[in-house]
């Protein structure tokens, strides 16, 4: 019996293993090389193993396409007598597999750029959060096309900000966390059609609501140059 | 009377003041108050990107007018907004150096719009004529 024990161990094993491969369920590491590198090159910032983009539970969560969109938010960014940029509300914006960061309204070059630079030069003011979603191809392209549709189009004032264009990104590609069409305090002021959804606070609330993979980047933080690149456009 | 309508005007005018710092403390923060620029900024770079032309074009969105400056041998434009309100008070979108002739830069302060500290970065990037 003792010797046939372990056969039936590793049999066992096997079964459970192609019945995970079958269901799509995540018994290897992630394709978009976000946490393969953090073994290579550990960054103190990140305690990651190469199983947090499954929530620490490969066998229960799922991931079968391997497909990720970032929701960066950052936080408030105070005036200081020799920094004269300043903004309480913070900053949101989003990036897809491949296809850079979509930020509206921090510069220039920040509409599908490589969102390594991009979070460094966050980082020179304000402290950032990355969190991580699972998407499907579908729900990417729709991401995408959202975004690219509001290229061309400059921010209005409120509500149209960084905030709602992320969050429309988010509901187009049918991954907005439930949390974002709620109000954001019950103390708040109704501002007409006042949701989560309408500021980077209320966004970061209805995706810690979620529990999904949370990537901190504080202020003064410098990321190595193969930091999160599955997210960068391919050149 | 009097006295209600004395103390009801200084009672505005303590809130207006209080309004106005509250105003300015918010929304005169740089990246703030800047955001809607740079967003125009990028919105004039994406809807000009698959058309790159070889000479200057001022374009207007909303309030502000933004020059695109060919770049040659890089088949792009620099864009820079002429008439920023809120700092930085030189914007320019896409990374860079640009060259102007004397004309180009006749033709864009002809606009009308251009900021002086605009108009001395502009100036600074005037090519000199070979004699």
């Amino acid at each position: 019996m003792n010797r046939i024990q372990p056969f039936y161990l590793v049999l066992a094993g096997i079964i459970l293993l192609a019945a995970n491969v079958h269901a799509g369920r995540w018994i290897t590491r992630d394709p978009m090389d976000i946490l393969e590198h953090m073994e290579r090159d550990p960054h103190p910032l990140l305690d990651l193993n190469p199983y947090t983009f499954v929530g620490n539970n490969p066998i229960n969560s799922i991931d079968p396409y391997g497909l990720l969109t970032a929701v960066i938010i950052g936080g408030p960014s105070p005036a200081g007598p020799d920094n004269s940029s300043g903004n309480p509300f913070g900053h949101a914006s989003i990036a897809t597999t491949g296809q850079g960061v979509y930020s509206f309204g921090t510069g220039p070059g920040d509409i599908g750029a490589n969102l390594t630079d991009f979070l460094n030069r966050q980082a020179t003011y304000r402290d950032s959060t990355v969190y991580i979603l699972n998407t499907t191809p579908e729900q990417e392209k729709a991401i995408n096309d959202y975004l690219r549709k509001q290229k061309g189009k400059p921010i209005n004032k409120y509500p149209d900000n960084c905030a709602t264009r992320t969050s429309h990104a988010l509901k187009a590609g049918g991954a907005a966390p439930p949390g974002l069409t709620r109000m954001p305090h019950s103390d708040s002021f109704d501002l007409g059609e006042n949701v989560n959804g309408n500021w980077p606070s209320g966004i970061r609330d209805a995706l810690n609501e979620l529990g999904t993979l949370r990537i901190p980047v504080p202020q003064g933080t410098r990321l190595p140059p193969n930091f999160l690149t599955g997210f960068n456009p391919q050149r | 009377m009097k006295r209600q309508l004395l103390i009801g005007l200084a009672v505005a005018a303590v809130l207006a003041i209080c309004g106005l710092l509250i105003y300015r403390d918010i929304f005169s923060n740089e990246e703030l108050a800047s955001k809607v620029e740079w967003s125009i900024v990028q919105a004039v770079i994406a809807q000009h990107e698959d058309k790159p032309s070889d000479k200057i074009e001022i374009v207007k969105l909303d309030e502000y007018s933004l020059v695109g400056i060919p770049v040659h041998d890089a088949r792009k434009e620099i864009w820079i907004m002429l008439n920023p309100r809120n700092p930085p008070y030189y914007k320019q979108g896409r990374k860079g150096s640009y060259k102007l002739s004397k004309e180009d830069l006749k033709k864009i302060l002809a606009s009308g719009v251009v900021t002086s500290t605009v108009e001395n970065c502009l100036q600074s990037h005037v090519e000199n004529e070979k004699q």
